[in-house]
């Protein structure tokens, strides 16, 4: 480690510097735009090329939000509950499952493997569009449609997190695994004792992509009634409906509250992944 | 490494045994899982493709048609165009993300000052992109609605460049290349959050003493690249080649992906899913040749 601290010349230090600044910036434009759009007066919401910094800032569109939010048939407390509970419970759910599912994929081996993990690659490809109407169709005979089951349990089942612990998992040293076993650990032992906090970054990472994905689901194919949809179920309503340029500034307040909690998330994760990506402590 | 576990003889068979089992019930939930929600839908699928499906009050009715809708995606001229385009613009955009990601995680590798910094810059973007930002942003081009229109085409078009170049003399194929790529890199930085991190952990797990025999032989930064790190993550690299190559193709900005849902929501279930079909057959030949080509470059190291 310290080597390489060596190696770096000023140089290459100043170029790394310009290279990271570049691209940090430039990949957090759309956030940055998403912040400072909510804060924007109308007028300066259509100029082009779109001003990064407000002038002067106002909070007009969030108090049209509140005076929106208020006409609701169903109060805004009842969708911000929905969505925190779908999306957590679908979250952990996720999370666990795969992870589980994945730690004998990637250490062990046995007849079927090569089947399913190319099952999980396919089922990888078909997302969204394709399964849609099957899938309804599936939730309808299992009867969970218009429950919350509907928005969790497709999540409990995507394949992401397992192709990506999976991927993780691999790379754990098997030496590791031998030792608990020789000192009497049984299977479901080393999974929690062993695999789990060695992959910490792997999981707080797919805690953090899952969330988001579901956070965002907009599930009303599979809900219909409003006391079960979520925030950006309303999201859409209010960038759909009403006359575009009036409701530009409170679809855009919208948006930045609905980015607040996954940002949250990331905040409280963030600390273990930047960190522990470097020091999974898989030493050699 | 592996392969150890299943020499051992006398008590130990039950031991594999066991292990055996546990593996199984570690995969059970999610099997069951993926029987509903991936197996039976995709079978559901194939059974539309043959089929003429109609919504009566009784229900859904299926009549057989064979492979007429088969027949009629390879007539309809606008799915082959944006197939043979999907299919292409995918090989670049692979490319770019693959070594723009290997390149953040090995800038993101090593001990500088400020490191802490420039993951949180990089990492806060890149993860927050699988999420809200980008499909807020996203959603607002499609809607037309308010803001994002316009930003869109701010950000994502940059046409006084592409002037620029065309005033260069460039010829226009290659102009056409160019420019498309510009215009998606922003897209492509966005979407290399995970192979970044798949790489990332690959990155950190070469072990340090092959840099240092390496340092000690006198080898150059050069020379590590290409002989230490390239092999050693190669592995992962082809997982991120893999999952570039199925993100870009289930995109939803993708134009066979456009057009699958546009079908869907004027009512062609059958027609719709017929595409889907032909579309991700293609992407699979297309996943199984790259593994097939890469696989054998691809340097597994034996511990």
């Amino acid at each position: 480690m310290l080597k390489r601290q060596l190696n770096r010349s000023i140089w290459g230090n100043f170029l790394l510097f310009l290279v990271l600044a570049a691209g940090g910036l430039f990949t957090s434009l759309p956030f940055l735009y998403a912040i400072s759009n909510a804060f924007k007066p109308l007028d300066q919401l259509y100029l082009f090329p779109p001003p990064l910094l407000v002038t002067n800032p106002t909070t007009e569109h969030f108090v049209q939000l509140a005076q929106l939010a208020s006409d609701f048939w169903v109060p805004l407390s009842r969708y911000i509950f929905n969505s925190l509970f779908v999306s957590v419970t679908a979250t952990v759910g996720h999370v666990f499952l795969s992870s589980m599912a994945a730690y004998p994929l990637a250490k062990d081996r046995f007849p079927g493997k090569r089947v399913i993990q190319k099952v999980i690659v396919m089922s990888l490809l078909f997302t969204g569009a394709v399964t849609q109407l099957p899938q309804y169709i599936v939730m309808s005979r299992l009867q969970i449609l218009n429950t919350y089951a509907a928005l969790i349990l497709p999540m409990f089942m995507s394949s992401l997190g397992l192709y990506l612990m999976q991927n993780f998992m691999v790379q754990i040293p098997d030496s590791m695994l031998e030792a608990a076993r020789i000192d009497g650990a049984g299977e479901w032992r080393i999974y929690w004792s062993v695999v789990m906090p060695n992959c910490r970054p792997a999981w707080l990472t797919l805690t953090i992509f899952a969330f988001q994905q579901i956070w965002n689901n907009n599930g009303n194919l599979y809900i219909y009634s409003e006391e079960l949809k979520g925030l950006p179920s309303i999201l859409s309503s209010i960038a759909a409906g009403g006359s575009g340029i009036a409701r530009a500034g409170v679809s855009a307040a919208a948006s930045l509250l609905i980015l607040i909690p996954p940002v949250v998330i990331f905040l409280i994760t963030q600390g273990s992944v930047v960190e522990t990506m470097t020091t999974s402590g898989l030493k050699e | 490494m592996k392969t150890e576990k299943r020499k051992r003889p006398g008590f130990r068979l039950s031991f594999t045994a066991r292990r055996a089992v546990a593996g199984r019930l570690f995969l059970l939930p999610w099997m069951i899982g993926a029987l509903y929600f991936f197996v039976l839908p995709f079978i559901q699928g194939v059974v539309y493709t043959v089929n003429k499906v109609s919504f009566t009050p009784q229900g859904v009715q299926f009549t057989f048609v064979g492979f007429k809708n088969y027949l009629s995606a390879f007539t309809d001229l606008d799915f082959t165009k944006n197939l043979t385009s999907s299919l292409t613009n995918m090989i670049p955009q692979v490319v770019i993300i693959v070594f723009f990601s290997l390149f953040v995680a090995i800038i993101l590798r090593g001990k500088f000052r400020g490191r802490a910094l420039a993951r949180a810059i990089f990492f806060l973007p890149v993860i927050i992109s699988s999420g809200v930002v980008i499909t807020v942003l996203k959603e607002n081009v499609m809607s037309g609605v308010g803001m994002g229109m316009k930003e869109a085409s701010f950000l994502f078009e940059a046409p006084s460049f592409e002037d620029t170049l065309s005033n260069l003399g460039l010829p226009q194929k290659v102009l056409e290349i160019f420019t498309s790529i510009v215009n998606q890199l922003f897209d492509l930085m966005w979407k290399s959050g995970v192979q970044i991190l798949l790489l990332l952990a690959a990155v950190n797990n070469i072990p340090q003493s092959s840099y240092e025999v390496a340092d000690m032989e006198g080898a150059t930064e050069w020379e590590k690249f290409w002989k230490i790190t390239f092999p050693m993550v190669s592995p992962t690299l082809l997982v991120a080649v893999i999952y570039s190559i199925i993100d870009s193709f289930t995109d939803y900005g993708n134009s066979v992906m456009r057009m699958v849902s546009e079908k869907m929501s004027q009512g062609y279930y059958e027609y719709s899913s017929t595409l889907a079909f032909i579309y991700f057959g293609c992407v699979l030949l297309i996943i199984g040749l790259v593994g097939l080509i890469l696989s054998r470059r691809v340097f597994y190291a034996s511990e």
